[in-house]
Parts: C-alpha cells; structure tokens; sequence
C-alpha cells in the first residue's frame, strides 16, 4: 500500500494483485490524478482555474474539465432539491473558512453573519460555447464533491482488485487482500480512536459527512464546514455523521452531506429510496442506524 | 517535303514552355525580394547612419485585459455576440511539490477507515 498527501488529506492506493513495482506506478499515476485536479480545482489556489472563475467580473470562458464538472454538479443540485450546492463558497468565508484547514488555524473571536444565500442555478453555464457568468455575490466551492469524483477517476484507471481511500472517501474494487472482500471502518464521531461499526464491501464506494473534524470556533459557539445551503450557515442536524455506500465516490459524497442536512428521518429515507445505496447513521444521541444495501462484519 | 523558311513559325515545345515559365517566377521572385529588402540595405550600406536607437516597434496586438482600465477602449460587440473575460490575471504563487508517493507501514492494515475529512 502506498501513500500521498493532497487536497489536504492521507491519499493511500492499495491493489493486492500487482507487483510492488506496478502498485506503485499505479500510486504514482493517481497522485498525478490528484495533484492535477487539485492545482485547477482548488479555491485556495489563487491560480487556479476555480479561483480566476470565483475572481471573474463577466462572463468567463471555461476548460472542458471545468465545463464538465459544473455540469455534474448541476445534476446533483438538482436532484437534491438544492440541499446540495456548490454556491456555498461566500458563505464557507464568512464563516471563517478561508484558507486550507488545519485545526485551530481557522478558530475566531467573533461570529459574522452569513452572506444571503447564493443558488447555483444561478450561475448561467453556456455550454455550446464553453463560457460561464457568475452572480456578482456567487463563490464555488467544489470541496467533498470533487474529492469523490477523483477517487471514483483513479478508480476507473484501477486493475480489478485495488483500494483507493482519500480520507475516508473511498472506492474499493474486487475481492480486497484476503479474498472476501475489503472492510470498512466507520469512525465513531465522539471518539476517533474507536470504530462504530465495520463494513464489507466489494465493487463500491463510500464516503462519510460529520461536523466533528472541520470545525473551528467563532467566539463561543463552534462552526463547521457542512454549510446549510438554505441558510449559508453551518448545517444543525439531529445527526452527528452519516456514511453512505454507493456506486461511485461522488455519488456517495453527496448523499452523506444531504442526508446530514435532512436529518436522522428524512436521512434514512433518502438512503432507502436507491436499492444500490446503503448507509450508516449517527445521531447525535448516538443511536446507529444501518440503511439499505450495506453487510455489516462487526458492530 | 521543304519547309519554307517565310513561311515557317515555330511551334514551342513543352520543355521551352518550361523555361520561359522558370524564367517569368524567377524574375517575379527577384523583384518582390528586391522591394522587401531595400529599406534594411539601405541601411546597412550606410546610407544614413542612425545617430541615435532606433525606438522599440509598437506592439500590434495586446488582450485588451493587459490594458489599464483607463486606456481601454469601449468595445461595441455585434449583434448576438459577447465580450468575455478571460480571467484576472492569476496571482503569483511559491511553486508547490507534487505529491511524493511513499510505501504505507506494513502494519498498516489494507482496509479503509471512513470518517468525516
């Protein structure tokens, strides 16, 4: 198994079935995934294509990849009746989230207020031409979601039996090292050191959405990075983490920030609606629920 | 059978077509190189010694974004068409490393371990 850091986290490629050499050539090709993504995604890149886009004053024209990325993004703002939506960057700055998390780094005397809501259906995608116009107010943030779609590209460039895991994003493919499948960790919220629950999964992703990492504190409340696009302030939930499976990292990634937003009912009702999607949640009085199409190992 | 010498014209051949066709383009060629060339002879033969540096030509071209705002000119576009940014200058940025593949601990376990990141 080997690693890399990038988009801020432990990036760790596994694939059983390859020589040493060959695992980590197939390492080095996601890291080359990742580092690209990165350098043209990122917001805190001031010279990223995000960032030129976030900066523009009229209408801008775009790359094919960003192109096909607000496109993918649109489809989930969509189907997720706006509870998942790119357009929370402003928000995400008054909140204090300016710059590359690191604990601590982003903690605040004080509390701003959030910025009006921004939609980003708002933004007007022209896509015969390849140009954007974006509201004044709009700021992107591609965050979570460009991470899955990463993990799900390495996956696709992956031999059949490999692992990638992009903390905690992650797509695993094939029988895993031992024959009977890769198992899977679901970290409890209120303690990082012990497993809530352990998962067998072939040929699937998964990805987890909580507060209790990218938290930081703004005066004498806290506020986190799951931002409530109804509001454009942290999310409040009846959960304390979700974990979803599904079939691609993206999808995953999505589905545990709105059902996080939607709370424990609503969530798990989410969760159900997709016989290819399953679900661990957390509330935050701890209760766990288990949803869908998921193998639970050990609880 | 003669041939009458008053009487005789003579019918150019293919190769001779050639030769007047060679020697018309050559004659063109020299000519338009001979137009081309004569401002920077005459220099060089010294003609007129330049007394002092010659000023840097005028750019032709320049995006209209590298302009000041104050020396841009109002731009009109047609019917149906846009004028569109190409996005701010970026600003300069330390060159960062790429990401340096290193081999997991061995007593790593091969699983995943899912969390909020």
């Amino acid at each position: 198994m080997w690693t890399f850091h990038a988009m801020n986290t432990e990036v760790a490629v596994a694939a059983p079935g390859l020589t040493e050499a060959a695992e980590r050539a197939f390492a080095r090709e996601v890291a080359s995934m990742f580092d690209a993504t990165e350098r043209r995604f990122s917001r805190f890149r001031p010279d990223s294509e995000l960032s030129a886009l976030n900066r523009a004053s009229g209408t801008i024209a775009v790359s094919a990849e960003m192109l096909e990325v607000l496109r993918a993004a649109r489809e989930h703002v969509d189907a997720s009746g706006g509870l998942f939506d790119p357009a929370i960057g402003a928000a995400l700055i008054a909140a204090g989230y300016d710059r590359s998390f690191v604990p601590g780094a982003l903690d605040r005397d004080d509390a701003s207020a959030p910025p009006p809501p921004a939609r980003f259906t708002e933004l007007v995608i022209d896509a015969a031409t390849a140009c954007v116009q974006r509201p004044a107010a709009l700021r992107i943030d591609l965050g979570g979601f460009l991470k899955g779609r990463t993990v799900d590209r390495a996956a696709a460039a992956a031999p059949r039996d490999a692992m990638i895991d992009a903390g905690g994003d992650a797509v695993v493919r094939g029988d895993g090292p031992e024959g009977d499948g890769w198992l899977v960790d679901v970290e409890d919220p209120a303690d990082p050191d012990r497993v809530l629950v352990t998962l067998r999964l072939r040929d699937r992703a998964v990805a987890t959405s909580a507060p209790n990492r990218r938290r930081w504190r703004t005066g004498a409340s806290f506020a986190h990075h799951l931002i409530d696009p109804r509001t454009g302030a942290s999310g409040r939930s009846t959960l304390a983490q979700v974990t979803v499976v599904a079939r691609s990292a993206e999808r995953a990634e999505v589905l545990a920030k709105v059902a996080f937003l939607r709370g424990a009912r609503d969530g798990a009702r989410l969760l159900a609606e997709d016989v290819d999607v399953g679900g661990v949640l957390v509330a935050r009085d701890g209760t766990l629920q288990v949803v869908g199409a998921v193998e639970v190992v050990d609880a | 059978m003669t041939t009458d010498p008053a009487t005789y014209r003579h019918r150019l051949t293919v190769f001779e077509w050639r030769l007047y066709l060679v020697a018309a383009l050559a004659t063109i060629y020299a000519l338009v190189w001979r137009a081309i060339d004569r401002p920077a002879t005459a220099v060089a033969d010294g003609a007129r010694a330049p007394t002092e540096a010659p000023a840097a030509p005028a750019r032709a071209t320049v995006w209209l974004d590298q302009l000041p705002l104050a020396q841009r000119p109002t731009i009109t576009a047609p019917a149906g068409w846009t004028v569109i940014d190409r996005g701010a200058a970026p600003a300069p940025v330390a060159p960062t490393a790429r990401p340096r593949v290193v081999r997991a601990p061995e007593s790593r376990p091969r699983r995943v371990r899912t969390r909020s990141s």
